[in-house]
């Protein structure tokens, strides 16, 4: 039930560059750890034991930078390892050129060609990156309540009664026109502020709203209401949408899994104000983190907190 | 208030807490007048459970009377004298629609974590666990009783405590089990397990007209009970004889037609294989002993009915899915559904079909639950079922 969207605005060539410079990376790194010695006489460098252990080490990070690439040709972070890894090589050729033992004109050789590489590497890494910074969160979850579709709808439409089942929802109102405010506290402590429409409304059947411009976590959601087989009931599936700022693929991973099993927690109490009136309590669901099952000396001070 | 509350493994004290205060427009606060240890207490007081928090109140047995009551029942009135179901049913949800209360969709606040642990969520339950939802249990003065329209049963004047007590949990359990058995007159059932669950299985069955029925267990003094007072026929103490064989030989070779777990997770054995199980279960690599159920499987008649109500918590090794599959087993199993079977059950008693008292062996101060729950776990004084006085 969840998948991460990528918008991609690619150019064509990324695959085939990364893909050629990820299989570079393996030959050179394999070259490097099987035969230090030959590799040292063409790049021009004096064989001692010191240089073979450099070029070793050089090599498994060849390896391990061209097996990321390789595992995913689009991810920018392997890509930039090999920006860095030319910037290493490039400072060690630099010293080498320094010390008179070694041979001058093939270390100049050796100069052009990883430059020329580096040129290579930063286009593909570049190019990853902004093809990342539309990545997207999306996040479907589904419940299933013992009440009719029209009643859910009117429950759901009713968006100034979100606080009372969306844990980190302090306050909705709604303006009207499809329009409403919103001001939510963040995992991380922070508030959050933001004004949302409505882009579409069947009644019992489906509600659509995205946030408008301007809003720090730019989001859309949709929920459906689908009669049970047997009639009585209701399936309520939402889907929600973020464009996580920043375009890291791992931002993106985090939201959604956190906000995955934040709807799921909140469609349960929906599920719970529903069918039941109000949400249900426990003497520990009453605070916040973990706390043994007792009662507690303030426990509707404990509840204000909670909701 | 005073409570018995889980401080660690084999660790109960009786402490000081805040009194419970009403957190829901359908809740009622109960002065507990009686209550008691369950078998799967016991699980709780060993460490089986890995979701307990230091300081959990415990108790899913109590029966008490109405002092406070939310604005949202009506069908109580404050000094009533009531019994409380162990599952915690919102009676709206298509579970409890259903009649399947220990599957209410609504009661544990911990869905989550119980989904993840066993693929859906299963309803809150008093002092068992964070689990099952993080409810402070009734072995205390006070307890709150969420749902209190939905849940309590009204216990009449004639009937003493000892006497309704047990339909908040083993009576009904018991009953469950029996009734998964499908049984007729011509039908053999056998318990694994004569502790006060089996003992109710036992007398059940009887009671839904079981001619033969077999008690299995290690304790002398639990099988004299089966056979005089729960109405057993026949008994094995499977410290003496094979099982196995012997279900055979007083079954003509079919096997009992039903078997009944009435033990759960901590169950005793002999030999290698138990071994092998109580040390993968220290290591928490197998969360339960399945014992009994193994044994209960292989006992069974081809195409029988193995009835599971001894509580399991996780997942089990060598469980003989073969045998299940290839002699078309059926395997019903469950947290009982207590909501349905109290009026019932309720009736019988006052017929005189069935008095649970049978089973109370000892009676305690609730300042002594420690001690009763040292004597229960080490089966102390030929100990059934102690009843814990508030």
């Amino acid at each position: 039930m969840i998948g991460i969207q990528t918008k991609r605005k690619e150019s064509a060539s990324l695959p085939l560059l990364a893909t050629g410079l990820g299989w570079l990376s393996i030959g050179l790194g394999v070259a490097k750890i099987a035969a230090p010695r030959v590799l040292s006489s063409v790049i021009g460098v004096q064989d001692t034991s010191s240089t073979r252990t450099l070029l070793r080490a050089c090599g498994a990070r060849e390896l391990a930078v061209g097996i990321g690439i390789l595992t995913g040709p689009r991810r920018p972070l392997p890509l930039w390892g090999r920006v860095v890894g030319d910037a290493i090589d490039l400072a060690t050729l630099g010293i080498a050129m320094r010390d008179e033992r070694n041979g001058r004109g093939r270390l100049f050789g050796s100069l052009m060609s990883v430059l020329g590489v580096t040129a290579l590497d930063v286009v593909a890494a570049i190019k990853a990156s902004r093809t990342q910074e539309s990545a997207r969160a999306a996040v479907t979850r589904a419940i299933t309540v013992n009440r009719p579709p029209s009643e859910v709808y009117a429950q759901w439409r009713d968006f100034e009664q979100f606080p009372r089942f969306m844990e980190h929802v302090e306050s909705v109102r709604d303006l009207g026109n499809g329009l409403s405010h919103w001001v939510a506290k963040l995992p991380t402590g922070q508030r959050a502020e933001w004004q949302a429409e409505l882009v579409g409304d069947r009644p019992a059947e489906r509600l659509a709203w995205r946030t408008v411009a301007g809003a720090q976590v730019p989001h859309r959601g949709s929920v459906t209401f689908k009669p049970t087989l047997d009639g009585i009931g209701t399936e309520i599936c939402v889907e929600m949408q973020y464009d996580v700022p920043g375009g890291l693929a791992l931002g993106a991973l985090f939201a959604q899994l956190a906000s995955g099993a934040q709807i799921e927690g909140d469609l349960r109490r929906f599920k719970q104000v529903l069918e039941t009136g109000e949400v249900v309590h426990s003497d520990a669901s009453i605070h916040r983190g973990p706390h043994p099952a007792r009662p507690s000396e303030r426990p509707l001070a404990e509840k204000g907190l909670r909701l | 208030m005073r409570a018995s509350c889980w401080m660690g493994k084999q660790d109960i004290r009786v402490e000081n807490v805040p009194d419970p205060e009403l957190l829901n427009a359908r809740d009622a606060i109960l002065k507990v007048t009686s209550t008691t240890i369950c078998g799967s207490d016991l699980h709780l007081y060993n460490g089986f459970n890995p979701t307990m928090e230091k300081g959990d109140v415990l108790g899913h047995e109590f029966m008490g009377e109405v002092v406070e009551l939310g604005s949202g029942v009506s069908n109580l009135k404050v000094g009533d004298r009531v019994v409380v179901p162990f599952p915690i049913a919102c009676g709206s949800c298509a579970q409890c629609m259903a009649k399947n209360f220990s599957c209410c969709e609504n009661t544990n606040p911990n869905a989550w974590l119980a989904e993840k642990m066993l693929g859906h969520p299963c309803c809150g339950i008093f002092g068992y666990s964070h689990l099952t939802g993080g409810y402070a249990g009734g072995q205390a003065e006070y307890v709150r009783v969420p749902f209190a329209d939905v849940g309590p049963l009204k216990v009449p004047a004639h009937l003493t405590d000892e006497q309704a007590l047990f339909l908040s949990d083993i009576l009904p359990t018991g009953y469950m089990a029996a009734e998964f058995c499908d049984i007729t007159p011509d039908k053999v059932v056998a318990v694994w397990g004569a502790g006060p669950v089996g003992q109710f299985a036992i007398a059940s069955a009887k009671m839904l007209g079981a001619q033969r029925i077999i008690a299995i267990d290690r304790f002398p003094y639990r099988l004299k009970m089966a056979i005089e007072k729960a109405g057993a026929t026949d008994v094995i103490n499977y410290e003496e004889a094979s099982v196995l064989e012997t279900l055979a030989e007083m079954t003509g070779g079919r096997g009992p037609d039903a078997c009944i777990d009435a033990v759960g997770m901590e169950a005793h054995g002999h030999g290698a294989q138990y071994l092998y199980d109580r040390a993968k279960q220290m290591a928490m690599i197998e969360l339960d002993r399945p014992i009994a159920v193994r044994e209960a499987i292989m006992a069974c008649r081809s195409a029988g009915i193995v009835s599971i109500v001894g509580v399991y918590a996780g997942f089990v090794d060598k469980f003989p899915l073969g045998a299940l599959m290839n002699r078309g087993l059926t395997i019903k199993a469950g947290q009982c559904h207590v909501h349905r079977y109290l009026q019932p059950l309720l009736e019988r008693i006052e017929r005189g079909d069935i008095d649970p008292s049978f089973v109370v062996s000892h009676h305690m101060d609730l300042e002594d639950a420690a001690k009763g729950y040292e004597m229960f776990n080490s089966k102390q004084d030929e100990v059934m079922k102690i009843v814990l006085r508030a």
